[in-house]
């Protein structure tokens, strides 16, 4: 599969503290692909360097198949699309008018205008200055504006960010629509493993400006699988029945932790051990968050 | 030219609406001062005026030029537009652009006032017939000082984030600026400050005859060297300026 965007030891540095480190992203072409890491991790700054706001200290970046370089950086861009950080926008003027800057700028015609803002269902405000939209508005009016000139690439950074519920599920729809509906690429970034999970097809984890994980989505769910953890009067007897009925569980800090099953498999041993007379204090559904990922990931111990 | 005329859209009159109440103020003004005029007045009329408006402009330009900065820098800074037109179009674009704007602003501003001068006399029937040649000398040198003073403020603008600071800036330059005309023309410190340089256009200076109470003005003659430093400051100014705005991340 071809990749929309991959960044070769892409590498920036703030003073002494790298932002990024090495980094090799590959977006595969027609994905949304979860871009994940905690505040700080190096997500904005990779994105802005793919978009050339931000000037890598070392490596190289391919968009759409080409190489950027200062010469050619606004002829790629030209079909991309990006939402970074907050959205842009002049508060003085309505949304018809932003778009249509934005439009001129990008070389899209009036019709394009009139499409987006279907898109974003925006129609009815197109007439109202963008200072009295909510935040949601805005972030919709930013999610125009990128989409503005049929890109084939979308960069968005914590798109959903301000956004009450029913605001980023919109959002989340209106992702999930882009690459089926208008064949675009979508390189969406967040630090909330859940949202991604629900957009995306391929992610990536950024921690300290390095990689940590990078593949389908299918991939990053067998880390964060979910774990059963029980507590009884007697762990040792417990974890003795629990193997002779051919269920793995290990101990850990006071508690056997058992790989996920299924609700009949879980009462069924549950049954059993009351049965042998196992005194049950509590059994708990626990699924790694995205911090215990990062350090599973890294490989370092995981404290209770 | 398409650049230029987003950048148009985007201010939509708000520059306008900063120079159109100062063009009437100024307005107000030069006709309250030529409103019933002597004989004597008449037959010196522009010339009378040209001194009047020279410390009209050094004393609202100044602080309207901070505005105008403030207004075109700002509107980027306050809706995060930087990072999408960064990708849009090349930064030195955005910078000359915006000085373009600016730059044709102050133009019309000076033209309109010249105009003004002109009506007004032509209203109260100066006897003086217009003085091109120092018309020329005192909005060319003005219009030049105000394009440094924007590309300066347009500097503060970017660099400071309380847009109050760049409009002090502005206010305190002003009073700078009239303070500047006290001293005698030539005079080492008014090379050494930007709002100085609007009294280089000065043609002529007002001298009052105690004994036969008359004004009579003596001319000035053109500082070449003081306009050669100006020009070379407004030059230096917009490459050190375009150079800073190049390399600020956004």
């Amino acid at each position: 599969m071809k990749n929309a965007i991959e960044t070769f030891t892409l590498t920036k540095r703030y003073g002494k503290a790298n932002a990024v480190e090495d980094l090799a992203l590959k977006v595969p072409e027609g994905s949304i692909y979860g871009f994940l890491g905690p505040n700080g991790a190096g997500k904005s700054t990779t994105m802005k360097m793919i978009l050339g706001l931000v000037k890598p200290d070392a490596g190289s970046i391919r968009v759409l198949g080409s190489e950027v370089s200062n010469a050619n950086r606004l002829e790629i861009l030209r079909h991309t699309g990006s939402l970074i950080e907050s959205p842009s926008y002049y508060g003085h003027l309505t949304g018809h008018e932003n778009l249509q800057i934005v439009a001129m700028l990008k070389g899209a015609s009036e019709k394009e205008i009139s499409e987006v803002l279907h898109i974003v269902r925006l129609e009815n405000q197109k007439r109202k200055k963008v200072s009295q939209y909510s935040l949601g508005m805005k972030q919709r009016l930013g999610l125009a504006c990128a989409m503005l000139g049929h890109p084939k690439l979308l960069l968005l950074d914590e798109p959903t960010n301000g956004l009450d519920p029913a605001g980023i599920q919109e959002m989340r729809e209106l992702i999930c629509s882009l690459p089926e509906e208008y064949g675009m690429t979508v390189l969406v970034s967040s630090h909330l493993l859940s949202e991604i999970d629900q957009m995306a097809d391929y992610a990536g984890i950024i921690n300290q400006g390095s990689m940590i994980f990078q593949g389908e989505l299918a991939d990053l769910h067998m880390h964060s699988r979910k774990q059963l953890l029980l507590r009884t009067l007697d762990n040792e007897a417990a974890a003795r029945i629990l193997q002779e009925q051919n269920i793995k569980c290990t101990s850990k800090g006071g508690s056997l932790v058992l790989s996920e099953l299924s609700d009949e498999k879980t009462a069924y041993f549950v049954s059993v051990l009351v049965r042998e007379g196992i005194g049950i204090l509590r059994l708990e559904e626990q699924q790694k968050n995205l911090e215990e990922i990062f350090l599973s990931l890294t490989g370092r111990q995981v404290n209770p | 030219m398409k650049q230029f005329i987003c950048e148009c859209k985007k201010v939509k009159g708000k520059l306008l609406t900063v120079l159109i109440p100062v063009m009437g103020i100024i307005c107000l003004w030069l006709l309250w001062i030529a409103h019933d005029p002597t004989d004597d007045r008449r037959s010196c009329g522009y010339t009378y005026t040209a001194t009047s408006l020279l410390v009209l402009n050094a004393i609202f330009l100044s602080t309207t030029v901070a505005v105008v900065a403030s207004r075109l820098m700002d509107m980027e800074n306050k809706g995060n537009t930087y990072k999408l037109l960064c990708t849009l179009q090349k930064k030195s674009g955005i910078f000359s652009c915006k000085l373009l704007l600016a730059v044709l602003h102050l133009l019309l501003f000076f033209a309109s006032e010249t105009a003004v001068v002109y009506a007004i006399g032509r209203l109260v029937g100066y006897t003086e017939s217009f003085p091109v040649r120092s018309f020329l000398r005192l909005q060319g040198v003005g219009l030049l000082t105000s394009v440094l003073l924007m590309i300066l403020q347009m500097f503060f603008s970017l660099w400071l984030q309380n847009q109050l600071y760049p409009l002090f800036i502005g206010l305190i330059g002003s009073f700078i600026g009239l303070f500047s005309m006290f001293f005698p023309a030539g005079s080492l410190p008014l090379y050494f400050c930007p709002w100085s340089y609007f009294t280089l256009g000065s043609c002529s200076i007002m001298v009052w005859d105690e004994a036969t109470k008359t004004t009579s003005f003596v001319p000035v003659a053109f500082d070449v060297p003081g306009f050669c430093i100006l020009l070379a400051l407004t030059v230096i100014s917009y490459l050190a300026v375009r150079r800073y705005f190049l390399r600020k991340e956004v």
